[in-house]
């Protein structure tokens, strides 16, 4: 008889933290993919991998998940929350973005677990669970393309915003800002502070300068580059601007609030209280994800919210754009 | 030059004087003289100036997209002006040129286009709105200088009846004024032939849009037609243009000069590298002199340059939201 599902998931993730990120066509450092690989999968503890397996619920036969090139971990997760429930996995790859899905696909398969990485457009054939992320305009396509008897979970482009309050919690910050190079939905886009910028700003800027010591940034894209240099124009004429090799802290009034993040840049708000932010946030409020903090919040029960430092390191029992999505790894229980 | 007054006036007249072929003046002496002028009264220039200006390629470019954020050039959001507005396809706000006259720049447009279509045109049919419904469009401005008009785009619909009938009536030296998006809707809805000898200049258009065409596939339409095209690149933050023949590298006008930048870090790239373009244009008196654009191109020895289209995009992006979809969800 062969391991149960969950030591099969559990020696997975051994398998996993076995190999070296920097192998990987990430983008980011040797040290910066390493992080992100660690978060990752540091958050399939046993505790956690054995109550997904514990939860109610029929299996997907067959699960294909299409994903953009996005933060490269993201699709773990899904494989591994899958694969405890017992269903097959096809993990469909765009250009490029192949190494991980084929390291992970190997070492899952050696172990009995039915991981496929592939490019091919087959991939969602078959499949009665169709895991998709990337822009909204994608998801919707394939939504329209889908048989309806195809169930689709769509992920579309996403982000977080940190509450910072404690000068004592700017290296906290300073991780989440660092991870994945600001890149991801859980990266920080916008941070608001009841601090005054004169003191909060040269604080960040330390503390992004350890990060940039201990997890350099990786390569800078021409259109990360060109954004940086527009955002940095207007910080420099309504803000204030505290500056490194490879981060950036950027102090801005509120009505400039834009949600887009920048590799290892702050967008820093002014903010008194948290409801502020929230307010100068309200026309994005439907694509908000995540709010990292320092200090309680009460926001809405649709909202993750979490330390400030562990924006990036979710648990697998989590909100995901508003979703518990581990129920959703199966159909319901009738 | 009266548009302007004080210390712009004549500087206005010295750039008048260049763009008419007065070389008393370098364009280098120009340039830093409006740089002068500029920083003194546009903070935003002013706030990029980070070391001592002592060539004209030290002078500051402005990001195109700050335009969308902040009020950049010489004349304040609240004084009189003339203001031509993008049109934000390429995602949410729109950046705004304002200018206290348009004398400078129609005097660059006409010299422009009549070194490339020819200094005579009877009848242009013009596949765009009429700057008398759209009065902040840039380039419906500049293609009502080239000769009588009439304009066949109300409120975005394309009238392709209306555009045959003007074409099929037309005597004379016709040209055909489109953007690329416009041009290739026509074709698709049934264009009519060219009158014997017509131009057509087909300019931008395939910035954050869908499209079927591609430029050559463009181009070779429109020639199938009988037409003899012409390229067009303009920008409205700018206050000049390039002209192209398909195939060939765009022609800067003698007071308008093109360098490619690496994207990284900003660095002005040798001759013949591929990069970010960044526009110095001596005619910007109101607005900013340099402009760094999201464009990416070659430029030759003699400051010709062959577009490659927009930035190349990111290596793995990531999840979040981009700049684009941060604006459109603003609205």
């Amino acid at each position: 008889m062969g391991p149960t599902r969950l030591t099969a998931v559990q020696r997975w993730r051994d398998a996993l933290l076995q190999r070296d990120a920097a192998d990987f066509d990430t983008g980011l450092s040797p040290a910066g993919a390493r992080l992100a690989w660690t978060h990752a999968l540091s958050a399939w503890t046993d505790d956690a991998l054995a109550a997904v397996e514990a939860l109610p619920g029929a299996p997907y036969r067959r699960a294909a998940l299409i994903t953009a090139r996005g933060a490269f971990t993201a699709p773990l997760e899904w494989c591994a929350v899958l694969l405890l429930r017992g269903t097959a996995v096809v993990w469909k790859v765009t250009d490029g973005g192949d190494g991980v899905a084929a390291v992970a696909a190997e070492a899952a398969r050696a172990l009995g677990l039915p991981l496929e990485a592939t490019r091919s457009r087959a991939a969602v054939a078959g499949a009665d669970l169709v895991v998709a992320m990337g822009a909204d305009a994608t998801i919707d396509t394939l939504r329209a393309t889908l048989p309806p008897e195809t169930h689709l979970l769509g992920f579309g482009h996403r982000f977080s915003v940190a509450w910072w309050t404690r000068l004592d919690q700017a290296d906290a910050l300073a991780v989440d800002l660092a991870a994945y190079d600001t890149r991801g939905c859980l990266s920080p886009a916008a941070i608001f502070t009841p601090l005054p910028l004169a003191v909060a700003g040269p604080a960040l800027a330390a503390a992004l300068a350890r990060a940039e010591a201990r997890w350099p940034r990786g390569a800078l894209s021409a259109v990360d580059a060109a954004n940086a240099r527009t955002r940095r124009a207007v910080a420099r004429t309504v803000g204030q601007t505290w500056e490194g090799p490879g981060w950036a802290v950027w102090g801005l009034p509120l009505t400039h609030l834009e949600p887009v993040t920048s590799p290892r840049t702050a967008s820093l708000y002014p903010a008194q209280r948290i409801d502020d932010a929230l307010v100068a946030l309200a026309p994005w409020r439907p694509w908000l994800s995540s709010i990292g903090a320092d200090a309680p919040l009460h926001p809405e029960p649709t909202l993750r919210v979490c330390p400030l430092g562990t924006l990036q390191r979710p648990p697998l029992d989590r909100l995901h754009d508003g979703l518990r999505w581990i129920e959703h790894t199966a159909r319901p229980a009738r | 030059m009266t548009p302007w007054t004080g210390d712009a006036a004549p500087l206005a007249q010295a750039i008048a004087d260049y763009i008419d072929g007065d070389r008393s003046q370098s364009w280098e002496a120009l340039a830093l003289a409006v740089h002068r002028y500029q920083v003194a009264r546009d903070p935003v220039l002013a706030a990029l100036v980070e070391r001592p200006v002592h060539d004209w390629t030290d002078i500051p470019a402005v990001p195109v997209g700050v335009f969308k954020t902040l009020p950049v050039g010489t004349i304040s959001p609240d004084a009189p002006s003339i203001a031509f507005r993008t049109s934000g396809t390429t995602g949410g706000g729109r950046g705004v040129h304002r200018l206290h006259s348009t004398a400078l720049y129609d005097r660059g447009a006409i010299q422009a286009a009549c070194r490339a279509l020819g200094p005579r045109c009877d009848a242009v049919v013009a596949l765009l709105e009429d700057p008398a419904h759209a009065p902040d469009a840039s380039l419906s401005h500049m293609v009502a200088l080239f000769g009588p008009v009439g304009w066949w785009v109300r409120s975005g619909q394309l009238d392709v009846d209306g555009a045959n009938q003007a074409l099929a009536d037309a005597r004379g030296e016709v040209l055909l004024t489109t953007t690329a998006f416009a041009a290739a809707e026509w074709l698709m809805r049934g264009a009519v032939r060219a009158p014997p000898g017509a131009r057509a200049m087909v300019t931008g258009g395939f910035k954050g849009r869908i499209h079927s065409l591609s430029e050559p596939e463009l181009v070779d339409a429109l020639r199938a037609l009988g037409f003899d095209v012409v390229l067009e690149y303009g920008m409205t933050e700018l206050s000049s243009q390039l002209w192209a023949r398909p195939g060939a590298p765009y022609e800067p006008p003698p007071w308008l000069r093109v360098r490619a930048v690496d994207p990284v870090h900003g660095g002005l790239l040798p001759p013949g590298a591929l990069g970010q373009l960044r526009f110095w244009d001596l005619a910007n008196l109101d607005g900013t002199l340099a402009i760094e654009t999201m464009d990416q191109g070659e430029v030759d020895e003699a400051g010709r340059v062959r577009l490659h289209g927009r930035l190349a995009g990111s290596p793995p992006r990531g999840c979040s939201l981009t700049v684009e979809e941060a604006w459109a969800r603003r609205g």
